[in-house]
């Protein structure tokens, strides 16, 4: 079998510094040897091209060559994050995993094996095509993941010119299309991936001080969570220069706050969904939410104020539901967006906009307002059934210090009146104490336990 | 309120939800009574019973209307008293569904009627 393009990519970057984990610095060169060590256990496994393989655990050394051997094999990769433990079985049997190699947060690891044919017509499609393959689940809030099957090799070839490195936070898990993306950009231009035992504030700010991080992906949520727990201010954090923020709505207030605290790093907007990939996007400026969609592999177009795309890294189709696509390949985001020339702002989930006798209130308008509010560390705003308007708007609320609950409603109240259609003001509201996020530090506004 | 409140207690709560929401809507707060009808007398908007009632499930912990009265039998303050007075009533799946029943036949009526 040819290798991979990235195989000898890798081995050009020679000593070049790529991963750093704990206390430990790997080479590429190191990387390289590490990845020969793998090809061969999979060969002493029986683990051939076609072969679906899981890989649970995060971005420890031997995960990673692991997985880099797997797609220099000619599997079929399935990421799995240390913390989806939980409804993992189940996902290894949607993607009909034949072999689980499970590390844990030491980077010890071990083989298993299944008895499970691959039969499922995607996987039989790359299988035939010998075409590496890749199965993200998505994170819905409702009802069973969906399984993404991708040609993990289509999906590379826009690292294959080359573009300048950066040392770079791995925040996102390697489970997620993010986090895919960010690694293999890294590791396709030279740069080193810095990984962190935890994702809280503090830890990802000493990282970034302590390695230089210049480029720091990552989520809204936890951009918020470093302003209110005040790491921001801890470490020199001078050594950043992009941050780029996605998986979720960015609230104005949010945006305005980090640009403020940073003013030499650039902010950056992403779009990407497990089953078209990560598109190129350019924000107008730090502050805005404004993003321009690039066209180098996508399509898109808005209809009824929902954004669609037409994608030539899409997904084959979900190994566990009907195929999203229309006859002509257009996937609907479910976003809706507003649009001003060039450019769009993303205003939210369609499924998630909250309908009071017919007024549409986006729950992400709310919440910026509420994290305005003195005193409110997190809000979360969903909708709750009412006899009267058919739905209501309804508040989570985290506190930074204890305070009267029924004065703090009515404060509250008093400011979403300056500031809100009375329709949008919550008629509803609880002060909560536990995250609003799980460990994605992606919100959650379905009304379970994050995670 | 350990096996549901007593008539008294519910009329205060429901007028105590009923002058917040005033309240912070702005404008005259009338005395609330019984007999006021809560558009026309109290002049409550849908969005304002929509908060009142949304306000009442919170404080109660019991919605009336998912399945023991149609709210849109609900017109005064008593009305709402009465309904929420059900609520804390052991189920009786006859009178429920003759309640539902009735509330089915007169949308039946209205739109023979061309109402």
């Amino acid at each position: 079998m040819d290798r991979h393009w990235l195989a000898q990519r890798l081995r050009d970057w020679g000593n070049r510094p790529a991963l750093a984990w704990r206390d430990a610095s790997w080479s590429y060169l190191d990387l390289d040897r590490a990845i020969e060590v793998w090809l061969a256990e999979l060969e002493r496994n029986g683990v051939g091209p076609g072969a679906v393989v899981a890989i649970r655990g995060d971005y420890s050394p031997n995960a990673l060559a692991a997985l880099l051997a797997c797609l220099m094999n000619g599997n079929i990769i399935v990421p799995l994050s240390l913390t989806s433990a939980r409804g993992s079985e189940r996902m290894m049997q949607t993607a009909e995993a034949g072999y689980a190699i499970q590390f844990d947060s030491d980077d010890q690891w071990r083989l298993e094996t299944y008895d499970r044919p691959v039969s499922h017509p995607l996987l039989r499609a790359l299988i035939e095509r010998r075409a590496p393959g890749l199965i993200l689940f998505s994170s819905g809030s409702t009802g069973e993941a969906k399984a993404s099957a991708l040609d993990f090799g289509r999906l590379l070839e826009k690292f294959i010119p080359e573009r300048p490195a950066h040392r770079t936070l791995a925040f996102l898990l390697m489970d997620h299309i993010g986090g895919v993306n960010t690694l293999f950009h890294v590791l396709s231009h030279g740069g080193l991936i810095v990984a962190t035992p935890d994702r809280a504030p503090d830890t990802v700010c000493a990282a970034i001080e302590a390695h230089g991080i210049e480029l720091l992906p990552t989520t809204p949520t936890f951009l918020r969570m470093l302003m209110i727990s005040g790491a921001i201010h801890r470490h020199d954090l001078k050594s950043l220069k992009i941050v780029t923020y996605g998986t979720e709505p960015m609230p104005p207030s949010t945006l305005a706050a980090v640009s403020e605290s940073l003013p030499w790093v650039r902010l950056k907007q992403t779009y990407g969904l497990s089953e078209l990939g990560i598109l190129p996007t350019f924000s107008r400026d730090s502050g805005s939410l404004w993003l321009k969609l690039g066209r180098a592999g996508f399509e898109h177009k808005i209809v009824d104020g929902v954004l669609w795309i037409r994608s030539a890294t899409a997904m084959l189709g979900y190994l566990n539901a009907p195929s999203p696509f229309d006859s002509e390949g257009w996937f609907n985001t479910q976003d809706l967006v507003e649009v001003d020339g060039d450019f769009i702002r993303i205003l939210g989930r369609k499924s998630e906009l909250i309908n009071v006798a017919g007024e549409k209130v986006h729950p992400a308008e709310v919440e910026d307002v509420l994290m305005q509010l003195d005193n409110v560390s997190d809000a979360t705003v969903s909708a709750r059934a009412n006899p009267v308007t058919g739905q209501v708007v309804a508040a989570k609320v985290t506190l930074m210090r204890p305070e009267d609950p029924e004065a703090f409603k009515r404060r509250l109240r008093a400011f979403c009146r300056d500031r809100l259609d009375r329709y949008k003001t919550p008629a509803l509201i609880e002060i909560v104490a536990q995250a609003h996020h799980g460990e994605r530090f992606k919100k959650s506004r379905n009304g379970a336990a994050a995670g | 309120m350990a096996e549901g409140p007593t008539r008294a207690e519910l009329e205060a709560v429901i007028c105590e939800k009923i002058r917040m929401t005033l309240e912070e809507r702005g404008g005259d707060i009338p005395a609330i009574r019984g007999a006021d009808t809560l558009n026309g007398a109290l002049g409550l908007s849908s969005l304002d019973l929509a908060i009142v009632v949304a306000e009442l499930e919170s404080a109660l912990g019991v919605d009336p209307f998912s399945r023991i009265v149609p709210i849109t039998s609900v017109r005064s303050v008593d009305d709402l008293v009465e309904a929420y007075l059900k609520a804390y009533l052991p189920p009786k799946p006859e009178a429920d569904e003759d309640l539902i029943e009735a509330a089915q036949r007169a949308r039946l009526r209205r739109a023979r009627q061309g109402a």
